[in-house]
């Protein structure tokens, strides 16, 4: 599965939601937590639509706005 | 003069200047130094025409943004205004340093920006993605 991370943003406003997909749940969280961090996103909602363990081979999937 | 608060954090300054550097081409930005009429700021761009865009370090970690920014609207909204060329090139930025910083996402790569709709808004999308093969080859 591609893993991949989409960063969109709003040009008008510079609101952000972020899109994780195909990481392991460990590694999607951590990468999350890290992303929130570094945009100073500290009120973001964090949704997650789908959950996988490491080599468990489903989707992952996480979105932040 | 109005006033408004942004996501932009004071850990990521550089990525900040170099953004302000490629949004508006030609302008000076300065460390440290005071703004016309204002005071001292942590990073001002001098834009062409005189209206200066101001940053100040809050507590939370993240920049205030003053500017000399005319029109109607609330002082956040002309914020975004005036800092909307800034928003692209910056996420870019801090995308880069994770890349670069980040052990997962060593081998990711940076997709060139699309326009898409998502819940019924237009909105740039930047997309890192995994396959960059920049390790592990053989020789």
């Amino acid at each position: 599965m591609t893993k991949y991370i989409d960063f969109f943003v709003d040009p008008d406003t510079g609101e952000m939601e972020i899109k994780i997909e195909g990481m392991p749940d460990g590694m999607c969280d951590a990468v999350a937590a890290e992303i929130l961090k570094k945009l100073g996103l500290t009120d973001a909602k964090v949704t997650k639509t789908a959950s996988a363990n490491e080599g468990g081979g489903q989707k992952r999937s996480l979105g932040m706005g | 003069m109005v006033r408004g608060t942004t996501n932009f954090t004071c850990e990521n300054k550089d990525v900040l200047i170099e953004a302000l550097k490629e949004a508006y081409e030609g302008a000076e930005v300065l460390e440290n130094t005071a703004m016309t009429y204002y005071g001292q700021c942590d990073i001002v761009l001098r834009r062409k025409g005189g209206r200066d865009i101001g940053f100040k370090q809050k507590a939370d970690g993240t920049y205030e943004c003053l500017a000399y920014e005319p029109g109607s609207g609330s002082g956040q909204s002309r914020i975004n205004s005036a800092l909307k060329p800034v928003y692209e090139p910056y996420v870019k930025g801090v995308a880069t340093k994770m890349m670069k910083s980040n052990p997962n996402l060593r081998d990711f790569i940076m997709q060139k920006p699309k326009e898409v709709e998502r819940n019924g808004k237009k909105m740039k999308r930047i997309r890192i993605q995994a396959g960059g093969g920049s390790s592990g080859g053989y020789i």
